[in-house]
């Protein structure tokens, strides 16, 4: 949980509502990210981890989470290199 | 499984609290009657709410009910509480007042599933004349022909008289949300586990309310905003919630600008509830 809290930027949103998230938001990356979280959806519940460019890096189904849901969760989280990730986009960086 | 199952426990984040502390009471004589409203689904995924007779036109099974003080006496804390401090009630107490809807209301067992049980209240606000107690209930209604209903949620809001403990008002609301009813529906086989198969669906119910005559707004000298409260009850339950979750959109541009990761969880119910 500390690592989440820390490390990453986090989210949760209805599967329902990502297509017309990608149809109506205002920023085009907005627009794009939801098309293809929703696309690589998997039923019913679905944790993703997308780097800061936009791109899927992993994601797991709930129901595929049983004796090893933390080591897997874990898994999940590390997909996420920063020593092999680009540097934040142009217009980005506070 | 749930995801709360797997996010991993974290200790309960206090809220801001006042220096005083407060021992609300109950005048054992008071009594309030309570008017029950049930509306069916108004919208859901797969439909299962209308092709289920159980589902289709849910009826209060008392509409209105005069309740004592005794049945309000579990939700009061056990000493002197600050504003925003959370305390555990005894999750029987509630779900006597949820037989007045349906008198399979439950409070755990095999029927709950993977979600969080329980009842927790916190003092919200304090004013010279009453005292607002809200609260926060997970339950089920086992319903007729084996279906199972689960609310996401029950927000309670007890108003008491500060100094004779009059029972001022009283609500006990499934919060009115896109989306806050999952179901399961026996499918009349029996699944691979040995148990009865079970299709499921979830939808939206806009009020299922127990809920007194409306009291003039009270005056506060000190309380908790609304949405602290709230979150402080969300905490109670889920570990997780103590984690900055951002809108979808927000995110995806902060993960961006801050150049971090986005975790993002998709699901077809509202993850800080019981529904999913």
């Amino acid at each position: 949980m500390e690592r989440l809290a820390d490390d990453f930027v986090t989210s949760w949103v209805l599967a329902k509502h990502l297509p017309s998230i990608a149809a109506e938001a205002k920023d085009p990356r907005v627009r794009e990210l939801a098309a293809r979280a929703h696309e690589s959806y998997l039923y019913p519940v679905d944790s993703q981890v997308w780097s800061p460019q936009g791109e899927l890096l992993d994601h797991a189904c709930a129901n595929d989470l049983h004796g090893n849901a933390r080591d897997r969760y874990h898994e999940l989280l590390d997909a996420y290199d920063p020593d092999h990730s680009p540097p934040p986009a142009p217009g980005g960086g506070k | 499984m749930p995801l709360s199952a797997f996010l991993l426990p974290l200790a309960l984040v206090p809220s801001a609290q006042s220096a005083e502390a407060h021992s609300p009471t109950l005048d054992p004589e008071a009594r309030i009657e309570l008017e029950a409203f049930w509306e069916p689904c108004r919208s859901s995924l797969y439909g299962l709410f209308d092709e289920t007779p159980a589902l289709r036109a849910p009826r209060a099974a008392e509409p209105r009910r005069t309740w004592s003080a005794e049945a309000f006496r579990p939700f009061l804390p056990q000493g002197p509480v600050e504003v925003g401090e959370v305390w555990r009630v005894d999750s029987e107490a509630v779900l006597g007042f949820l037989r007045q809807l349906h008198p399979g209301a439950q409070g755990r067992g095999e029927s709950f599933g993977g979600e969080v049980p329980g009842t927790f209240a916190l003092l919200r606000a304090v004013g010279p004349e009453a005292f607002e107690l809200l609260l926060r209930s997970h339950a089920v209604f086992q319903l007729e022909d084996g279906v199972i209903y689960k609310p996401a949620q029950f927000e309670g809001r007890l108003l008491l008289g500060r100094e004779d403990g009059a029972l001022l008002a009283f609500s006990l609301a499934l919060p009115s949300r896109d989306t806050n009813v999952d179901v399961n529906v026996p499918l009349g086989q029996t699944g691979p586990n040995g148990r009865p198969a079970m299709s499921a669906d979830i939808g939206w119910v806009p009020r299922l309310e127990l809920t007194s005559a409306a009291t003039a707004a009270s005056d506060w000298t000190l309380a908790l905003p609304e949405e602290e409260a709230r979150l402080a009850l969300r905490r109670a339950f889920y570990p997780f919630a103590a984690l900055d979750w951002l809108p979808f959109e927000e995110a995806v541009i902060a993960s961006r600008e801050r150049g971090k990761p986005l975790h993002l969880v998709l699901l077809f119910g509202c993850l800080d509830d019981a529904s999913c």
